[in-house]
């Protein structure tokens, strides 16, 4: 009986270990804007697009036992305005020692998208944001909403 | 039976506390979320382009002896604005100091495609050119940018006015509440 709940145990333990990779993201993005964001004074547009910084946030990848992994990104939660789309790209390679796509930026529904790929550990992966679409003709307030990151 | 119980209990509890212990159990940490958001304040701002010079009363309106003095006008400046917020906006005008007695300034600004133009405007009162109170000259303005917009300046005089040289006008313009 002894035995065969260490054989439970183990194979609890090997399950487990199969989905440990994680990430996690530091960072985060909230941009004011007003009157010095239009075009070109009064009787324009506000500028579009928008960007964060080139490393407004950073995601890191761990415990992956040097597996391959692949990061999808999506919107999450609150919606923004009709019009407004809101975009990631990567900016940096971090020190990992394998990592491809993202340097495009993709623009985020609500819908998982393969971002980024790599293999084994990974800190601090550069990513930008871009909003495009803020206009003068959305009333005025706060719009936000979620970024999430899932590794597979 | 009991001691048996009791082993399988301890036992799955260790392998459960040596997995979880070990940092593998990563269930919460495959997602990561990171807020974005935006705030967008109030803009209102409205500009005129360059200075209106060269308005002068220099004839009669038939251009013959006991005539009224003929009006000078000129449109040669345009308006821009920017609003955003939704409630309502208009755009008054005030006339920095006085005008010379019998003497009258009226503007005119082009309405722009979420607002309605009060049409000719006199900012001052004609007898003792004493300038009026704000006055609106584009109201019902819903979110809006645009440019290009025509001001049109307009000089009257009465004859009491007499002769008068050349002198300069200021009038402000403020985006407002309705």
């Amino acid at each position: 009986m002894r035995g065969r709940l260490f054989i439970v145990a183990a194979t609890l333990l090997l399950m487990l270990d199969a989905q440990a990779a994680s990430v996690s993201v530091m960072g985060n993005w909230f941009e004011t804007i007003g009157p010095t964001d239009l075009v070109a004074g009064a009787g324009t547009d506000l500028r579009s697009p928008i960007e964060s910084g080139p490393y407004q946030v950073c995601i890191t990848v761990s415990n992956t036992d040097g597996a391959p992994w692949t990061i999808t990104v999506q919107r999450a939660g609150a919606d923004l305005p009709a019009d407004v789309t809101l975009a990631v790209r990567r900016t940096g390679s971090g020190s990992c020692s394998s990592l491809t796509g993202g340097l495009d930026y993709q623009t985020l529904g609500d819908q998982g998208q393969a971002f980024v790929s790599g293999l084994g550990d990974c800190n601090e992966i550069g990513i930008q944001m871009r909003l495009e679409g803020v206009s003068i003709l959305q009333p005025p307030g706060f719009n936000g909403t979620t970024v999430l990151y899932t590794v597979q | 039976m009991r001691t048996n119980t009791t082993m399988k209990l301890t036992t799955l509890t260790a392998a459960i506390g040596l997995a979880m212990g070990s940092g593998v159990y990563a269930v919460d940490t495959f997602e990561a979320g990171q807020d974005v958001g935006y705030q967008v304040d109030e803009i209102a701002l409205i500009s005129v382009s360059a200075d209106v010079t060269g308005l002068a009363i220099t004839t009669t309106v038939d251009g013959l002896a006991g005539a009224a003095p003929a009006d000078d006008s000129d449109t040669s400046s345009t308006w821009a604005i920017t609003v955003n917020k939704a409630a309502g906006k208009k755009v008054t005008a005030l006339l920095g100091a006085a005008m010379p007695a019998h003497t009258l300034l009226s503007v005119e600004l082009a309405a722009p495609s979420t607002g309605a133009s009060k049409g000719k405007v006199g900012l001052n009162t004609r007898d003792t050119g004493v300038a009026v109170a704000a006055i609106d000259v584009v109201d019902s303005i819903e979110p809006v940018y645009q440019n290009g917009m025509q001001v049109e300046y307009t000089l009257s005089a009465d004859v009491e006015a007499g002769v008068i040289t050349a002198t300069t006008a200021h009038v402000t313009y403020t985006v407002a509440d309705l």
